[in-house]
């Protein structure tokens, strides 16, 4: 068991971030570095330039909004131009600016970083977390995802594991991993819901259990639900109150934003557990006019919160009785539910949810442990011999292809399991046509523009028939992976055309390959940072002393046999030494350094017996 | 068959009995229905099917193969483990399980066991018969036995000439007055029944003429009253759900009749494309291939099936 490589599961939080592990068949939490099970999804970049993550970021963001990164769950994978995004940048208080292929780049200093690269330092702070749990280095991952993510927002998701150097074993849906954390180890037999509203989505999931094996029936979520939304709704609340009784919008001015948006949060969190609270957000702004600061103070109370949020938690419902619907499943059915997600310890959410399901919710799980609990449970299952558990995952969204007239056939529909793969035969519709363009496409629309397109390739050269009579079978496949390929055959002829589906999550290749080279001299420049900047000081010493002494040195040395040689290779060595204190590498600065130090002596000896010899 | 042996030889991380067993499977995979492909007894209940998916999936599911140098049997295992799954939909969800059905009512045939033989009559001993019967003639209730017995006599010369309400309402009366005799009960049932099928014979008959007239709308009426008197035979459901489809109204109710028709006469054709026409219509063309295909292995060559399988390709 020992020499088995150390596995671990990451809930990668929209607000915060979890790694666990199963040790002694136990699932279990790795507490990070500063003690704490939960570590902020943060990161930033100080006005000093020093990289930040998690706890020590999010404590600076006020005092730079700018410079700190959040939230990037809610961004990751999308079009820079779709609707949800430009809806959520007018409350983000960092620079986001539109990349190359229409993705989402963050600007941080004077560098446009990709949203891959941000969750990949958060991920790579909790791989240093687990490696110093385990004393050994930690490749291998299960990194959990909303369900209801897409297939691009998977793949980003993916590329931010392997940015970090993280083998990524699956990436598994967050209410399957709640499940399987709920039901590892106990013997469960029947239907069970997960509730989990995040801090930036929502998701509901129906499962049977039976013996360790977890099927899953049906799921569904909003991509675009969770606590940012009731923070925002706090904020705007905040915000309006104020332009009414002062005249200024807060919102022009990202520290006052930042700092709104603190509030508003902390609110929410105290309202779980009391009646009302109190924002006091002292020296906001200065008056449009001039004049002193002014003071925001206003009392939330758990009533108004609820009223402002009311349609928030109505959605919940309502996808919530479409989920049940497609799993066929009644709430009296279900033998448990279950809540996950911070958001869930709102007093009227539970409540809804009990009066929903005529049920007490479990109470029984760590609402914000439990889906990284249940990664590490499913990243031991694949990795070990004897796994006692086995999940039967489905696809959360529709799978299909455009046809004529722009609309779209599903051939693989929602909520079926994987792997699955499906063949439909498809023919021409006008006379001798010769190419057909297969458009794949993931979604609920009968029309084709209305879903996500993921990829589109073409079936050339096929025999010039009247339409209708040329058959094409085109299969859908989805492994286990959740890995997306499609083919297009000619029956006549056997013609064949196929693509693998790799979405991007807004890199291509070429530019993930460039990221984890260059990400591989940060980490190195990272992680020997102050070491190294206390070797390049004693290297530049040595070259300083060198460069006086070589002038006295130079006029011993012309006069011996073996002088001109030595001299050349003295040269060379101070040479290297230079470009050393340019590059990043601790090891080449200390060679350097023990290469200095060995000419210094010689020279000293060589001084020595100069010395000598001019008295 | 050489594909097998190579496969069996090959140097994979599987037992090599764990490889006889997915080859085997592998194999049957093409020849077992959904039942045999979960190793179940034909008609076997949803829950049975369940358990007995999942307890499958634990010997099939890729994840147990994690990371493993399967080979060729890679494909196998996820082969299999696909067709699994197809069965447990298919067996599970309530409206599939009864296309499935309608497909291959012979799989369900055996799905509810016939019910258990009435308890055998013992007879009572001849002397506490005897007894039994002095004590009961003394009974007042007993005096309306000879009326009974007159009434059940006139019920069967009514029912007879045809005359089925007048039958009914006599066997009614000789059931009231002889509740713990069961014939009449029997007979009240056996005459409404006939009633009803008489009744069927004759909206089909009108139903027929009222299609010859080309009153489409009196016909269907007809036919689905006749289909709704009468559930024994398809004639009736078949020619509702024809006329429904040439009304293009109520498909839902077509389907529905076309389905029982099909149930009842698996193998003939017409009912067959009839349905797969009708699913068609209804926008459900996977389900109407497959009642095309299912068609197409009786009689590939019937003109109806042919089309039939054209329509149901898209078009790019």
């Amino acid at each position: 068991m020992a020499d088995r490589d150390a596995v671990i599961g990451i809930d990668l939080g929209t607000t915060n971030s979890v790694v666990a592990t199963v040790q002694g068949d136990q699932p279990m939490v790795i507490r990070n570095r500063t003690g704490q099970n939960l570590t902020p999804s943060v990161v930033a970049i100080s006005k000093n330039g020093k990289q930040l993550v998690g706890q020590l970021a999010k404590r600076q963001a006020i005092t730079n909004p700018e410079g700190t990164v959040y939230a990037t769950k809610r961004l990751i994978g999308r079009k820079f131009s779709s609707e949800q995004v430009t809806e959520a940048l007018k409350v983000l208080s960092y620079p986001v600016v539109c990349g190359e292929h229409d993705d989402i780049r963050v600007r941080l200093g004077d560098k446009d970083i990709s949203l891959p690269e941000i969750s990949a330092k958060v991920l790579g702070e909790l791989k240093l977390d687990a490696e110093d749990f385990f004393g050994q280095s930690v490749t291998k991952a299960v990194i959990t995802v909303p369900a209801y993510f897409n297939d691009g927002q998977r793949q980003a998701t993916k590329d931010a594991g392997k940015i970090a150097g993280l083998e990524v074993l699956r990436i598994l849906n967050e209410p399957t991993a709640a499940a399987l954390a709920y039901g590892f180890g106990k013997n469960i037999n029947g239907r069970i819901a997960i509730f989990d509203l995040g801090g930036g989505t929502f998701d509901i999931s129906v499962l049977e259990v039976s013996k360790g094996v977890f099927e899953v029936i049906a799921t569904g979520g909003d991509s675009y639900l969770g606590g940012e939304d009731f923070d925002h709704r706090i904020l705007e609340w905040l915000v309006f109150g104020f332009a009414k009784e002062h005249g200024a919008d807060l919102r022009k001015d990202r520290m006052a934003l930042q700092r709104l948006k603190d509030g508003a949060e902390k609110a929410k969190i105290e309202l779980s557990e009391i009646k009302s609270a109190t924002i006091n957000l002292p020296f906001i702004c200065t008056p449009p006019g001039g004049g002193t600061a002014l003071h925001l103070q206003r009392t939330l109370t758990r009533e108004k919160l609820e009223e402002l949020t009311a349609d928030l938690c109505e959605r919940t419902l309502s996808i919530t009785t479409q989920v049940l619907e497609e799993a066929k499943v009644k709430p009296s059915d279900l033998k448990e539910v279950i809540l996950v997600g911070g958001m869930t310890r709102m007093p009227r959410i539970a409540e809804e949810v009990k009066k929903f399901f005529r049920r007490e919710p479990c109470k029984g799980v760590h609402p914000e442990e439990v889906v990284a609990l249940g990664a590490a449970v499913q990243a031991h299952a694949l990795t070990s011999t004897q796994a006692p558990v086995l999940l039967l995952d489905v696809t959360p969204h529709s799978l299909g292809v455009a046809i004529a007239g722009g609309y779209a056939r599903r051939l693989i529909s929602k909520n079926t399991t994987v792997p699955t793969s499906c063949t439909e035969v498809f023919t021409t519709s006008k006379d001798n046509q010769t190419t057909v363009k297969i458009m794949v496409l993931q979604g609920e629309s009968e029309i084709a523009h209305e879903n996500e397109l993921l990829g589109e390739f073409c079936l050339t050269n096929l025999r010039a028939a009247l339409r209708g009579q040329l058959q094409v079978d085109v299969t859908f496949d989805i492994n286990s992976e959740g890995i997306v390929s499609v083919s297009a055959k000619d029956q006549e002829t056997g013609q064949e055309a196929s693509i693998t589906i790799t979405p991007s999550g807004g890199l291509t290749e070429d530019e993930l390959q460039d990221i984890m080279a260059e990400q591989e001299d940060l980490i190195a420049e990272t992680t020997e940072s102050e070491d190294t900047a206390a070797k390049k000081s004693e290297l530049s010493e040595l070259v300083v002393q060198v460069e006086e002494l070589f002038p006295q040195i130079k006029e011993v040395l012309t006069d011996s046999v073996f002088g001109t040689d030595a001299l050349k290779r003295v040269e060379k060595t101070l040479n290297t030494a230079r470009k050393a204190l340019g590059a990043k590498r601790a090891a080449t600065v200390s060679h350097s350094i023990d290469q200095l130090t060995r000419t210094l002596q010689m020279f000293k000896t060589l001084q020595e017996r100069a010395g000598v010899i001019v008295e | 068959m050489a594909r097998v042996d190579q496969a069996e030889s090959e140097h994979v991380d599987l037992e090599p009995a764990r490889r006889r067993e997915i080859l085997q499977m592998d194999e049957d995979l093409g020849r077992m229905n959904h039942f045999e492909v979960l190793g179940l007894p034909p008609g076997a209940s949803p829950a049975e099917v369940k358990q007995a998916y999942h307890d499958a999936s634990l010997k099939y599911h890729p994840d147990r193969f994690f990371q493993k140098n399967l080979g060729s049997f890679g494909p196998r295992i996820a082969r299999i483990f696909k067709r699994l799954t197809e069965a447990s939909t298919a067996l599970t969800d309530p409206e599939k399980r009864r296309r499935y059905e309608s497909l291959h009512p012979e799989l369900f045939r055996v799905a509810t066991p016939p019910p258990p033989p009435p308890e055998a009559y013992h007879p009572p001993e001849p002397t506490r018969a005897a007894e039994r019967r002095a004590r009961l003639s003394k009974h007042p209730y007993l005096t309306k036995a000879p009326r009974s017995a007159e009434l059940m006599s006139r019920a069967r010369r009514l029912r007879s000439e045809g005359e089925y309400d007048e039958a009914i309402r006599d066997l009614q009366a000789a059931s009231r007055s002889a509740p713990q005799d069961s014939e009449p009960r029997r007979m009240l049932e056996e005459t409404r029944n006939r009633q009803r099928f008489e009744r069927s014979a004759q909206e089909l008959k009108r139903g027929g003429a009222a299609e010859a007239k080309g009153d489409l709308e009196l016909a269907a009426g007809c036919y689905c009253a006749a289909a709704e008197l009468d559930k024994r035979t398809p004639t009736a459901a078949a020619k509702a759900a024809r006329v429904l489809k040439a009304l293009g109204k109520d498909l839902k109710l077509a389907r529905e009749l076309a389905e029982r028709a099909v149930a009842m006469q698996p193998l003939n054709i017409d009912y067959r494309c009839l349905l797969g026409e009708i699913l068609a219509e209804c926008g459900m063309r996977k389900d109407a291939k497959a009642q095309f295909e299912e068609a197409a292995k009786i009689s590939p060559d019937h003109p109806k099936v042919k089309s039939g399988l054209k329509k149901a390709r898209w078009l790019f």
